[in-house]
């Protein structure tokens, strides 16, 4: 199990200048570790359409990395979402789920039918070009730099565990984040 | 006595010309039979993108992303979708400002008897609810309404929509 905070280091260690769409409690440890908070969009709400999201900046920006920082419990809500995913095979796309054992994000309470989803073969099965799973920060570490060359959409699954205690949600509101960096690719363009 | 003629149909070349008029990048939709003659003529253009999706809430999410991205989407679902949708269009349309036009099939409409489809009876009073503006069309004549929704959709920074009161015709 890899503590959560260190997870989103190494994808931080890997980005680049990629867009990153965190939600929930990836959303929590990343906006700790970014350094570019301008090519980060948030959903702080609506935490479900993470992908969603994702799927139209990578088809808006084909030449940029878009990384999905997605967790169990809010793919879990959508699953027909990794369809859609699949089905426009954005090759720049690359969604990270940070399956949290601890289960932190309810207190503790297990959630209908979680462990008993196989998230990997659903991804496979939707039209992911290719699936990771990582257990332990060294391989993490070392197969992220196989799962940031590879054609999209790519599915990582990485098994975390969480502090007991939250990190805060972001203080920026979403629309100023997200009209930041609206601003940032428009500069760019 | 005369008796005025009244085509109820709206034939998918009008709606293009509006998506093209205004620099429409991406059709985010639910596939459907009602749409199918839309489809055929969108899949044919090759300015404009498809984009495909399972569940419709989703088709605000993926326009947000289009949005950001600095594409120029609409979405193209039926009203019976926006029910499903109503978080999506609170949390990423109206908080982050988003000018989503929304092109909305309104199953169940007629102007003539009683409106017995709930799917008809509600759409206006939910567009209503959220402070969402909306144009009806219902023939090839009404398809300006279209330009109105984008440019006011652009110049409030606000969803607005587009009701299509009638059958896609061939």
């Amino acid at each position: 199990m890899i503590p959560s905070i260190e997870a989103v280091k190494a994808v931080n260690y890997h980005r680049s200048d990629a867009l990153v769409v965190a939600t929930s409690s990836a959303l929590r440890d990343w906006h700790q570790v970014s350094q570019r908070r301008d090519l980060d969009v948030d959903l702080s709400d609506c935490m479900d359409r993470a992908p969603a999201v994702a799927l139209g900046l990578a088809l808006a920006q084909p030449s940029r990395k878009v990384l999905v920082l997605d967790c169990d419990a809010t793919l879990r809500t959508d699953l027909a979402g990794l369809a859609t995913v699949g089905e426009s095979k954005p090759g720049n796309l690359v969604h990270f789920v940070f399956d949290d054992a601890s289960r932190l994000s309810t207190d503790g309470v297990s959630i209908p039918g979680l462990d008993n989803l196989d998230l990997i073969t659903i991804a496979q099965g939707s039209g992911y070009s290719k699936t990771y799973q990582f257990d332990s920060l060294e391989d993490l570490l070392i197969g992220l730099e196989e799962v940031m060359v590879q054609t999209g959409p790519v599915f990582v699954l990485v098994k975390v565990e969480r502090e007991a205690k939250a990190p805060p949600m972001p203080e920026r509101r979403m629309a100023q984040g997200w009209a930041e960096v609206r601003r940032t690719l428009a500069s760019q363009s | 006595m005369t008796t005025e003629h009244y085509e109820s149909v709206i034939h998918p070349p009008a709606i293009m010309a509006e998506l093209k008029k205004n620099k429409v990048t991406h059709v985010v939709w639910l596939p459907d039979s009602e749409t199918n003659f839309m489809y055929q003529l969108l899949t044919t253009e090759p300015t404009i993108d498809l984009v495909p999706v399972c569940r419709e809430g989703e088709t605000m999410a993926i326009a947000a992303g289009l949005w950001v991205g600095g594409k120029k989407p609409v979405v193209l679902i039926q009203n019976t979708g926006i029910f499903e949708s109503g978080d999506s269009i609170r949390g990423l349309g109206l908080d982050i400002n988003q000018p989503l036009v929304m092109l909305i099939g309104y199953r169940g409409w007629t102007r003539h008897g009683l409106t017995s489809d709930s799917a008809a009876r509600f759409i206006e009073h939910i567009l209503h609810a959220w402070g969402i503006n909306y144009y009806l069309i219902e023939s090839d004549d009404d398809a300006n309404r279209i330009s109105l929704a984008i440019d006011e959709a652009y110049r409030i920074q606000k969803p607005v929509a587009v009701l299509v009161g009638t059958e896609f015709g061939a």
